[in-house]
């Protein structure tokens, strides 16, 4: 990789299922400036995650086929690569309880579907300064 | 449905003003993001309703369930609010088992899409040919004379 060790990444790994929403995120990404990682699926992220841990931020989508969100972030708390990374969860679920688990498991934001291009960049704004924090 | 009425459908699919406030992630130089987007629902959702109809048949109501809140979520995104407050119902009758009412509210689904993708498809001939005549003066004319 490029990219050396003392240089704030960049990278945000972007992954959902929805191919409109997973554009929409990474145009907004693209626009300020960060280069989105796109996974299809929670599967697809876990794979990527178990090679590269090299990402500024990562935002998943609550419910994805073959690993939930939620499931991404478990496996991304126990790895000591990957544990300082801030977690944005995207979702149109509006179970209180459902997102109490999230937070639980390591979620350190939440956008709730629908919203708009000035949310998701207000939200990403705190999500990099908590990254920032994070170092 | 009359002419008239089924124009107003196709109108109402959509709340461009939702739509076009996405405009804000618009990167330059590359295409436009709102066509890009409409036609990544355009391409999906078919798949998405086609999905749900066999998960009704196979009487699988978590995975109709979970299907039906995909759509909801890039629907209420994109303005197609009728469409997601449709999803909203058929996730809830999914839970309830109520597949019977399931089976109606996918109907109207589909009757729906008809007029979110006329919608769209208006708005996207609008957003192409703004395109190309500020790009190509005659094709601007062309587009001005219909000729």
């Amino acid at each position: 990789m490029s990219i050396t060790k003392n240089k704030v990444s960049t990278r945000v790994l972007v992954a959902d299922d929805d191919p409109v929403i997973r554009h929409l995120v990474a145009s907004v990404l693209k626009k300020d400036g960060y280069t989105p990682i796109e996974a299809n699926d929670g599967r697809e992220a876990y794979r990527i995650l178990q090679a590269d841990s090299n990402f500024r931020a990562a935002i998943f989508d609550m419910m994805m086929p073959y690993l939930e969100g939620i499931d991404v972030i478990r496996y991304m708390r126990t790895e000591k690569r990957l544990i300082k990374i801030p977690v944005m969860m995207i979702t149109s679920e509006r179970d209180v309880k459902v997102m109490t688990n999230s937070f639980t498991a390591g979620a350190t934001f939440f956008l709730s579907k629908p919203f708009t291009t000035k949310q998701l960049q207000t939200t990403l704004g705190m999500l990099f300064s908590m990254s920032a924090k994070a170092g | 449905m009359s002419g008239k009425s089924m124009t107003d459908s196709v109108n109402d699919a959509v709340d461009m003003t939702v739509l076009s406030g996405l405009e804000g992630a618009q990167v330059d130089g590359e295409p436009d993001l709102i066509v890009e987007l409409i036609d990544l629902y355009l391409e999906d959702t078919p798949r998405r309703l086609a999905a749900m109809s066999a998960l009704l048949e196979q009487r699988d109501a978590l995975s109709l369930r979970r299907a039906a809140h995909g759509l909801k979520g890039s629907s209420a995104t994109l303005g197609a609010a009728r469409t997601a407050r449709l999803c909203e119902a058929v996730e809830e009758m999914s839970q309830d088992g109520s597949l019977a009412a399931v089976a109606t509210l996918l109907d109207g689904l589909e009757q729906e899409f008809a007029h979110v993708r006329q919608s769209f498809l208006n708005e996207r001939r609008k957003r192409t040919n703004k395109e190309l005549a500020q790009t190509c003066l005659p094709c601007a004319t062309q587009l001005l004379t219909g000729t």
